[in-house]
């Protein structure tokens, strides 16, 4: 019983007692040294090692939680299509949107965010920039297959979630 | 979100620079105008020696608010001020210049001399 256990403990793991070290210290080797060895001895330690095996929840709790699943199925699969970054507020961005009305790429809404709302496939964040003299906050899902590309410029260092007092302070119009 | 008594900057070089709205065009009693509506506006503040003088009556259309525009791709823009843009019965402009940013919307509503003359297009 004990010579079982001890042949598949991994090397990581602690043991108390100091007598039994030098034992398994022998045990692990002999597992290490042949790769028959550690397979046979794999059926017999059903209870240490088991197969892996993929849980399923009844189906009526998944159905209670299913639009999650669906959400984080469709982030998966906008994820493995384009390179989406990971973005925080303070950081400034320089994104690539598609204008299906012009049919042209308008390039560099350059901004700092301000804000990110995590909401599954629609986390939308709020880019504050200046343009020809007047701020304008753009709100942006970020999954959105009008995004083309987005790129990191600068991070600033910012201790909130919610950088709304920028309003006041980059405001050219403010009398 | 405009209303009545509602103090607007002036985008362009008609010779004004600050409007007050009295009325919005549209159905009666209209309780707010956006982006893309016409207001008839009073004139506080004017540019001296221009075209337009103080306390006159015009029309303008409203180009900016602090209000958000949304759009069907998901899109919000949101200004940092009121402006509106003078114009005339027809729709053109009375300036020959426009400032700041206009969004695309006011194509739509057939301003395109505006969107013509605008430095950038959001």
């Amino acid at each position: 019983m004990f010579t079982k256990s001890y042949g598949s403990l991994p090397a990581s793991c602690k043991i108390t007692k100091p007598g039994f070290f030098l034992g398994s210290h022998i045990l692990s080797n002999r597992g290490i040294t042949t790769s028959n060895v550690s397979q046979n001895s794999d059926p017999e330690n059903a209870s240490a090692t088991p197969a892996p095996r993929i849980k399923f929840k009844r189906l009526d709790k998944t159905a209670r939680h299913i639009m999650q699943i669906l959400d984080r199925e469709a982030v998966e699969e906008v994820r493995t299509q384009r390179e989406i970054p990971d973005i925080r507020p303070g950081y400034i961005i320089q994104l690539r949107l598609e204008v299906p009305e012009n049919k042209r790429r308008v390039s560099t809404v350059k901004g700092i965010v301000i804000a990110r709302r995590n909401a599954g496939v629609n986390t939308t964040i709020r880019l504050r920039r200046m343009v020809a003299g007047v701020g304008i906050e753009s709100l942006l899902p970020l999954y959105s297959p009008n995004v083309k590309e987005i790129e990191i410029l600068d991070k600033k260092k910012v201790r909130r979630a919610k950088l709304y007092y920028l309003r006041d302070k980059m405001n050219a119009l403010k009398k | 979100m405009i209303q009545p008594q509602t103090h607007l900057n002036v985008a362009d070089n008609s010779g004004a620079r600050e409007l007050m709205c009295i009325r919005i065009i549209g159905a009666s009693n209209r309780r707010y105008a956006h982006i893309g509506d016409v207001i008839v506006v009073v004139i506080k503040d004017a540019v001296p020696n221009m075209p337009l003088g103080r306390s006159e009556v015009v029309r303008a259309v409203i180009v900016r608010t602090c209000k958000e525009l949304k759009r069907e791709n998901g899109m919000i823009i949101r200004y940092d001020d009121n402006a509106a843009v003078v114009i005339d019965q027809e729709g053109n402009p009375k300036g020959t210049r426009v400032f700041g940013a206009i969004a695309r919307e006011l194509r739509q509503f057939n301003f395109t001399k505006i969107v013509s003359l605008a430095p950038e297009v959001l």
